[in-house]
């Protein structure tokens, strides 16, 4: 019986015999939570995160190792057991020292990524940090310039040096995108059909407005004013925020609502009610607070008494304001200061602020006073204004009295009280109170809808923006009181997130915290940690002239593209890298849970950081899940990570402490793939590492020929990190350095985006047309003039099928020639071809998996294709036995029954002599000779001619041992053999194929041959006829019949002569006589790049990469690699695969489309429009690729 | 204990490691140095342990058939027990052992496990022969299917002795009846509880018991291998081993064709590295698989996936010294002996505040008190019984309220203690209940494998919070932290070590609560243990001024003129009991 049912969950279930509970589960839909369960692995019941009940245990069971059995009770969820994950969260999270996110995000009112930002700004990506920026706040460009830097009071930086400039960097990128005009387009919602009200045009209306439309709501925005922005209009000086770079702002929100109405007033032009009847579902209230607050002294109606705000209105609307020379701002926030830099620029000759605490208690920017005061305004601290006196007509004193600061009040800051007799007055013409503002009262009942609160600011539900009127919403100062333009924005957002759920019908709930992780605040950290970190000056924001006084012109004048460079890169990006796809951190989020409670001795170890190529060690953030270790020994079989110590102190560690770098360490990074924290990271091949949310993008690994499927992660233009794909699957999920890391390789390169020509040994750049127009005329005079014989094609393996499929095309139909072929692949194996039917292999990897016998025959698995090897170690741990042949020493010997060293010569001699074996004790497997084909009993005379006296003589080989082989292949049931495809000589494939069919060992499912190949698409070169002597499908060029078939479909008529193969074309340019090169690489071809383009002949060369020294090409053409190209690669198993581009190649040609217009400009025009033609061509014309897999 | 040597003197002299720590080999050698030299002809002969570790160095001199049994023998004392006792026929009375205390000791025990203890030769194969070795080995060869040894053995009712009390007949017959070959029996000497040393003496004092009962177990299971996996720190052990297997060897007792019977038997030591986890079955078999010793999910139990994945019988020491004396005795020999849920006996290693501390043997059923009254003789120094520690860091303390709890696995299970191996520590009324919790845990967080999250990190967070409590730091919600920890690390941990772990804290907690609440709210450690909780006062009434406290106070916080009472500055102590231990007056208390 190989079904078992079972109730999971109160439900009848099936799943097959031998599955875990967890397995069993998952099958059934159900997700069981863990972190020590990798399914590539034996199970640890480690983590006590899956613990189930199992009706009849007395204790929870770990699912993961616990099979299920008949009639078995599983119930996955109850109070209790997500008590007892919660509490192993805790007791893991109290000794996780790290954070998961940055600092400064969290100080961020607007939550703004701002790790992620700094790091894209690294990378040279400003595209990608502005709509980063945008994520979270849609006015960059002017909070780039107002915003107070929460953000950099929390910068760990400050422990260092000084904090990083966070908010320059915005400036810059937002800066950058308007004088690059770039456009960028926010992906747009499908549209609801719903509308929205906006009642105020402020930052927090923006903002809502902003998300709101890009949610798909139709949105108008009704302000009173004739103008959108709202205080940062109004309220903010030109100096400080121009009005040029706030209309852009506001244009590029505007543009995505239905409507603007200005001057439109709640209360006079419109209600609440009258909304509702204009159809609008929802009304966002972000009314503002701009009253001002009243001094209550004498005199304080006088003429020459303008409130700040008033005072920068009027300036801000153009109006002309008489100030006289003598002017007293009262107050010590941010809008005294405006007003007073203001002042001066109106040409007061002496302005003071007037302020009742001292400098140190000023809610003003530091940065701003000092600014006021370079402007030279004068600060009357500790004072206060008692009265006003007046020459009758206007202002003339100010009568003041000096405060003491006694003991902190409720706000923290020291407690001014009068001094008795300190009374002072000063002489003024304009007095500016600037003491506070408050909610404008709208007119009566027009607000009557909802509550206000105590001081009179409209009440809301904090975490919702909900009134306690149903469909209205209020935030921004109007709901919080004077705040700044950051907390307006995040209130704006929140808001449109809370009415997009209430316009979905959903309820209208407060979004879920996600758990953080903190090493602690600026305080609690230890400074040591940063102790080795370097010392770099904060770069200097460069200003106009201080002195200058008078002027509305932007004083900050933001910073040069190499100022943000440096600047970014002073960032120390203390977010956790993991932060995104975090396993610990969603479920702590899950499971609500709270650490300190358990809060004790936490371990702080230094980071293995610098060292490892690829891998980054933070032993402070491992939860022993043990699975980097297990996967390091159980399935890469190299075992460099262990536990060491005990108890509490326990910590994987490598080799005996080495540091990594140091062991055996391979860098396959499976390691890294199985981790589900942030303990082990690879290292990203960029500035800074982000974290971002990455686009996935599956493909397929073209580091060799076992066609592992990866998932490229990628931003932007960069691959950012690769994982194995189907990620954590028993069937694959393996990968080696190759696929790890390897396409990172095109983050760095110098790529080229237009064509080359050489001209008097200079490459100049060149349009496509050009590029193409040259290399024909190269091409087809030596063709037209000495015949297609003078010309060659050299093909990279790493070139996906339907490439080479055209190149050869352009080979045999453009160029007349069959001198095709590829460096790194050898001709096509005729004995191979003769015995097994085609070149390639007659078994897979599955077979090999429930094979009873693996061959390795001279094969460096380990070395070439350590997938592999993984791949027969799990074989031989699952029972299969293993035979190695060996010319060298490797790993999974000692895995193997019986290992012959041999060398290249006597190899081939220890085949024969199995056979001969096999034939003298007739071992012969007759019945299935018999039922093959009639040039298999041709097979067996030879054999009887084969002498087994020889056995003994082979030098260094047991005859015992290998007659133990032979016999051990013999009875097998299934013997799998693997074989090196790129050095196997046709003899040794000649024996190897003999020894198989003599056993009746392939041609069947389970049994057979691998042949493997080192780069990734060799067998898609052999299939696609990427050979002097063969037709794509293997087909042989000598016969008329199949060269017809291609000539009728290619309406060309081909070369009827053999080309030669790629090492005789080598040689062949060297001496001169041929004369004419297309090479198509992508990487991997230009190593003989010296050799070719020294000679004197006529190169053409598509490649991903320009020869970064000469001798260069005659013409280069910038191609893709495999990363940036579409396709499919055919894998050693023959499997086709597909490959999808992470991104558009830079030059914007992908290599079949360069091809195909290299061959229409040499005269054999291919109209293909797509990809997919090509793959139809291929699957009507090429035997054995009919179909080729989605 | 009573030999049977005939003719003249025989002198035997216990060197087992409490022996030899006490001086044994030097009497042994002084003995056998003074009688070459006076020409007399007299058998000089080690023993292993007779349990009396309160007493060693013993020795036994038998003349004329009859035993006297020394105590506290010196080197010194040896030159006038030759001449007045082996000579002249008259023991030393004053220095042989009162009759009523070895009475006492002994009378209440019954020894199986330790019959040859401190009577044969440990590494002398002959005096095991003698005393009825390896019979039960012919026996059950002779006369036995392995399936009718197993019966046997079933019907004894003898259950594992190494803790978990698992009954070893069944567990012979899974493994036997499990699929795979080749088997292996490993006998399990990882002895690791603090206070516990039955496996170290039974090994020592009578190797070749424990061969036999291995090698009748590979008969009766099927397996031709047997390892012993002991621990490196017992290296006496070990090379008596080593020295029985060579001489078990020679006499082909084991190889090919056991005592001329289709049967092979190999045996082997491996040494363990003294991680206490390695006791834990699986983790044993991953350390002798030559990898970390952590312990995996059961099942498949050792019997059906064990060493290298083939079926494994696991027993400890103290079992199969058992099975010989059942071969031979039968098994309703066996049966009879204890309560009908626990049979048998079971060694303990007395220890603590007691008078007569050492190894004992006693049936299962024997309760509490008669252990710690009549057997070890009650507490020393006048001070009351508080309780007794069962089972080492996995078991828990029984308080003296419940001192007639028979000592049999149901009932000490009822206690939330557990027999375990067989430590047992007696306690008096100077120990401090959260101190001794704070320890065993600290022992068993320390040893914790690290593997599973809530013996690692869990058990480390109880003993930061009994570390608190005992610093004087506990607050209310400690209590309650402390049984939220306990409940869930013994329901979730993976194998034995976490799953036992809060035991000493759980059983102190139901017994000892209120000393828990003093420690918290009164900041008082009744026992005057808790270094936080104590001061150290000089009564002003009986200090004579003698500046003697003053001159050795290492922290000058004592002041006083001569003659005048001193005082202790309760800010600058730091309580180390110097004071106390040097005033003549008692003048110094702690409160």
């Amino acid at each position: 019986m190989n079904t078992i049912s079972f109730v999971l969950n109160g439900t009848q279930v099936t799943a097959p015999k031998g599955d875990t509970i967890l397995a069993a589960a998952a099958r059934n839909g159900v997700e069981i939570p863990a972190l020590c369960h990798d399914p590539r692995l034996k199970p640890a019941a480690a983590c006590r995160i899956c613990l189930v009940r199992v009706e009849g245990a007395r204790n929870p069971l770990p699912a993961c190792a616990t099979p299920i059995s008949d009639g078995m009770v599983v119930t996955t969820e109850t109070v209790e057991l997500a008590k007892t994950r919660q509490l192993a969260l805790e007791l893991m999270l109290s000794d996780h020292y790290g954070d998961c996110v940055a600092p400064c995000k969290l100080a961020c009112p607007a939550g703004i990524d701002i790790q992620g930002y700094i790091a894209l700004i690294a990378a040279g990506m400003y595209r990608e940090a502005l709509s980063l920026i945008k994520q979270s706040n849609p006015l960059p460009l002017v909070c780039g310039r107002v915003c107070p830097r929460f953000c950099e009071q929390q910068c760990r930086r400050n422990t260092v040096d000084e904090p990083v400039s966070i908010n320059a960097l915005k400036r810059f990128v937002s800066d950058w995108a308007l004088n690059n005009v770039v456009d960028d387009k926010p992906e747009v919602k499908q549209a609801t059909g719903k509308k929205i009200a906006v009642v105020g045009g402020g930052p927090a209306g923006l903002s809502a407005a902003y998300y709101l439309a890009l949610a798909g709501h139709e949105v108008s925005i009704l302000d009173s004013n004739p103008a959108l922005g709202g205080m940062m209009r109004y309220g903010i000086p030109a100096y400080r925020l121009p009005r040029d770079i706030l209309d852009n702002e506001i244009a590029g929100i505007t543009r995505l609502c239905r409507e603007v109405r200005c001057n439109a007033a709640l209360g006079r032009d419109f209600t609440l009610d009258s909304l509702n009847k204009e159809g609008y579902s929802a009304v966002f209230l972000a009314l503002g607070a701009q009253a001002d607050q009243h001094m209550r002294i004498d005199g304080e109606s006088l003429p020459g008494v303008v409130s700040g705000i008033d005072f920068l209105r009027d300036i801000a609307m153009g109006c002309k304001v008489g100030l006289g020379q003598k002017v007293a701002v009262i107050g010590g926030g941010n809008t005294a200061i405006d007003a007073a830099q203001t002042a001066v620029r109106l040409g007061a000759g002496k302005v003071t602020i007037i302020y009742r605490r001292s400098r140190d208690e000023m809610p003003a920017f530091p940065d701003e006073i000092k600014q006021a005061e370079d402007k030279g305004v004068n600060f009357c601290f500790q004072a206060a204004p008692m009265k006003l006196g007046t020459n009758n007509s206007r202002v003339h004193s100010i009568e003041c009295v000096r405060m003491n600061l006694g003991e902190p009040d409720s706000s923290g800051r020291r407690k001014p009280e009068p001094i008795a007799g300190s009374e002072f007055a000063m002489e003024v013409d304009t007095v500016i109170p600037a003491i506070g503002q408050s909610l404008k009262t709208p007119g009566q009942g027009v607000l009557e809808a909802v509550c206000l609160d105590g001081k009179g600011y409209i009440s809301i539900d904090k975490e919702t923006m909900q009134t306690s009127q149903n469909g209205i919403f209020a935030g921004g100062d109007c709901a919080s009181g004077p705040a700044t333009v950051v907390e307006a924005v995040a209130a704006g957002h929140r808001a449109a997130n809370s009415i997009d759920r209430f316009l979905r019908g959903q309820p209208v709930t407060p979004a879920g915290q996600e758990y953080n992780c903190s090493k602690g605040n600026l305080k609690e950290i230890c400074a040591e940690d940063y102790a080795g970190v370097q010392r770099i000056p904060r770069v200097e924001m460069p200003t106009l002239d201080p002195g200058l006084k008078s002027g509305f012109d932007e004083y900050e004048l933001g910073f040069s593209e190499n100022m943000a460079q440096i600047e970014a890169g002073r960032c120390l990006s203390c977010g956790c890298q993991k932060a995104f796809n975090c396993t610990l951190r969603d479920l702590a989020t899950k499971y609500k849970v709270s650490p300190a409670r358990f809060s004790g001795h936490m371990h702080k170890r230094p980071m293995e950081e610098h060292g490892h190529q690829y891998i980054i060690r933070d032993t402070n953030k491992c939860i022993l899940c043990g699975r980097c270790a297990r996967i390091c020994s159980e399935v890469a079989g190299i075992g460099v990570l262990g536990f060491v110590n005990r108890g509490f102190e326990t910590v994987i560690a490598p080799t005996l402490g080495l540091p990594l770098q140091q062991t055996d360490c391979n860098a396959c990074g499976l390691c890294v793939s199985a981790c589900p924290t942030g303990a082990i990271l690879p290292r990203v091949n960029l500035p800074k590492p982000g974290p971002w949310e990455l686009d996935d993008i599956d493909s397929v690994c073209s580091g060799c020929d076992t066609g592992c499927n990866i998932r490229l992660q990628v931003k932007g233009n960069k691959i950012i990190k690769v994982q194995p794909f189907p990620y954590n699957s028993v069937e694959s999920g393996l990968l080696c350095h190759k696929g790890s890391f390897g396409p990172y390789a095109g983050n760095t390169a110098k790529r080229t985006k237009t064509p080359y020509i050489l001209r008097n040994g200079k490459l100049e750049e060149a349009a496509w047309e050009k590029a193409f127009q040259a290399s024909a005329d190269g091409l087809l005079r030596i063709r037209d003039e000495r015949g297609g014989g003078r010309l060659a094609v050299l093909l990279s393996p790493r070139l996906t099928s339907e490439e080479i499929y055209l190149a050869q095309k352009m080979a045999r139909a453009a160029l007349h020639t069959n001198n095709v072929g590829c460096l790194s692949v050898p001709v096509l194996n005729e004995a191979f071809q003769r015995y097994i039917g085609r070149d390639g292999s007659t078994s897979d990897f599955q077979a090999m998996s429930t094979s009873d016998l693996i061959v390795v025959y001279n094969c460096e698995v380990e070395k070439h294709h350590p997938v592999v090897a993984s791949k027969v170690r799990q074989a031989v741990s699952q029972g299969s036995r293993l035979v190695t042949l060996s010319t060298h020493q490797g790993s999974i010997d000692f895995m193997a029954s019986i290992n012959l060293k041999v060398n290249r010569r006597t190899s081939l001699e220890v085949l024969n002599a199995m056979l001969s074996y096999i034939t003298e004790y007739d071992l012969v497997d007759h019945g299935f000779i018999s039922s093959c084909a009639a040039d298999c009993t041709e097979l067996t005379a030879e054999l009887k001619q084969l002498p087994i006296s020889k056995i003994c003589e082979i030098p260094w080989v047991n005859p015992a041992r290998l007659i133990e082989a032979a016999n051990l292949y013999v009875r097998a049931k299934n013997p799998v053999i693997l074989v090196d495809g790129d050095h196997i000589t046709p003899a040794e494939s000649a024996a190897i194929s003999k020894l198989a069919l003599i056993t009746g060992n392939t041609g069947r499912e389970g049994a057979g041959i691998i042949v493997l190949r080192t780069h990734c698409n060799s067998q898609g070169m052999l299939d696609m006829g990427a050979d002097p002597g063969h037709l794509p499908g293997q087909l042989p060029l000598s016969e008329t019949a199949c060269r017809g078939k291609f000539e009728l479909a290619w309406h060309k008529p081909l070369p009827v002569s053999a080309g030669q193969n790629a090492w005789s074309i080598i040689e062949e340019l060297e001496k001169g006589s041929l004369e004419g090169l297309v090479l198509v690489g992508n990487g991997a071809a230009s190593e003989y790049g010296n050799a070719i383009y020294n000679s004197n002949a006529f190169t053409v060369l598509i490649d991903a990469d320009l020869p970064d020294h000469p001798p260069y090409p005659l013409v280069m053409l910038p191609g893709a690699y495999p990363e940036e190209s579409a396709g499919t690669y055919t894998n050693c198993e023959g499997r086709v695969q597909r490959l999808h581009p992470a991104f558009p190649p830079p030059a914007g040609k992908s290599n079949w489309e360069i091809i195909a217009q290299l061959s229409g400009a040499l005269g054999c025009s291919m109209h293909y429009s797509s990809l997919e033609e090509i793959e139809a061509e291929i699957a009507g014309i090429v035997p054995g690729y009919g179909k080729l897999t989605g | 204990m009573i030999g049977d040597y005939a003719g003249s003197c025989v002198i035997k002299v216990g060197i087992a490691s409490c022996g030899i720590a006490a001086g044994g080999s030097k009497v042994l050698g002084t003995f056998a140095a003074q009688l070459n030299s006076r020409g007399i002809e007299a058998t000089v002969k080690p023993t292993g342990c007779i349990g009396m570790c309160y007493q060693e160095v013993l020795a036994e001199v038998i003349r004329d058939n009859r035993p006297v049994l020394y105590g506290k023998v010196t080197p010194e004392r040896v030159e006038r027990i030759i001449e007045e006792h082996v000579i002249g026929g008259h023991p030393v009375e004053e220095w042989v052992l009162p009759q009523d205390e070895v009475d006492g000791f002994m009378s209440r025990q019954q020894r199986i496990v330790l019959r040859n203890c401190g009577i044969i030769d440990p590494e002398s194969i002959e005096d095991y022969i003698d005393s009825g070795g390896y019979r039960a080995l012919e026996k059950a060869l002779g006369k036995l299917t392995p399936l009718g040894v197993i019966d046997e053995i079933t019907r004894s009712g003898l259950r594992g002795r190494g803790g978990a009390g698992f009954a070893t007949g069944v567990k012979w017959l899974n493994t036997r009846k499990a699929g795979g070959s080749p088997k292996y029996v490993i006998c399990n000497a990882d002895e690791g509880d603090p206070g516990a040393f039955m496996d170290r003496s039974v090994l020592e004092s009578d190797p070749h018991t424990v061969l036999e009962g291995m090698l009748i177990a590979g008969y009766a299971i099927g397996a031709g291998q047997g390892i012993i996996y002991v621990r490196a720190e017992y290296p006496l052990a070990i090379q008596r081993l080593e020295k029985a297997l060579a001489q078990a060897r020679d006499r082909k007792l084991l190889g090919e064709g056991i005592l001329g019977h289709k049967f092979d038997f190999n045996l082997n030591i491996r040494q363990g590295a003294g991680a206490f986890v390695c006791g834990e079955e699986t983790a044993l078999i991953m350390s002798i698989e030559g990898k970390r010793g952590m312990p995996r999910l059961r099942p498949p139990f050792p019997s059906q996936s064990g060493l290298w994945g083939r079926p494994t019988n696991i027993n400890n020491v103290e079992t199969f010294a058992n099975v010989p004396w059942i071969m031979q005795h039968g098994a309703e020999g066996y049966a009879r002996l204890g309560t009908a849920g626990s049979r048998g006996t079971k060694v303990f290693a007395l220890a603590g505040s007691i008078r007569r501390g050492g190894l004992i043997e006693v049936p299962m059923g024997i309760t509490i008190r008669e252990i710690v009254e009549e057997i070890g003789g009650g507490i020393p120094g006048g001070l009351g019984f508080k309780g007794i520690q069962l089972g080492g860091p996995s078991g828990g303390v029984i308080p003296a309220s419940l001192e007639d709890t028979p000592v049999d696995y149901e009932s000490i299970n009822r206690t939330g203690a557990i027999v375990g191996s067989g430590g047992m520590i007696v306690m008096d009324e100077s120990a401090c209940m959260v101190d001794i919790a704070r320890f065993f845990l600290n022992f068993t967080q320390e040893e914790s494998c690290g593997k599973c999250t809530f013996c690692r990190i869990g058990t480390r967070r109880m003993l930061e919070t009994l570390e608190r409590i005992t610093g004087g730091e506990g607050n209310e919600t400690d209590l309650a932290v402390l049984e939220e920890l306990a409940h869930e690390i013994k329901q979730s941990s993976l194998c034995g070590l976490g799953q036992t772990a809060p035991n000493p804290v759980l059983t102190t907690l139901k017994y000892f609560r209120d000393e828990y609440i003093e420690h918290i709210n009164a900041k008082k450690c009744r026992a005057k243990k808790c270094q936080a909780l104590i001061t150290y006062l000089i009564k002003p009434d009986d200090c004579p001024g003698c500046g003697l406290c003053i001159k050795y106070c290492p922290v000058n916080a004592i002041t006083g003129s001569r003659k005048q009472p001193h005082t202790i500055d309760a800010a600058k102590c730091i309580r180390c009991g110097l004071c106390i231990s040097v005033c003549r007056k008692d003048a110094v208390t702690v409160t």
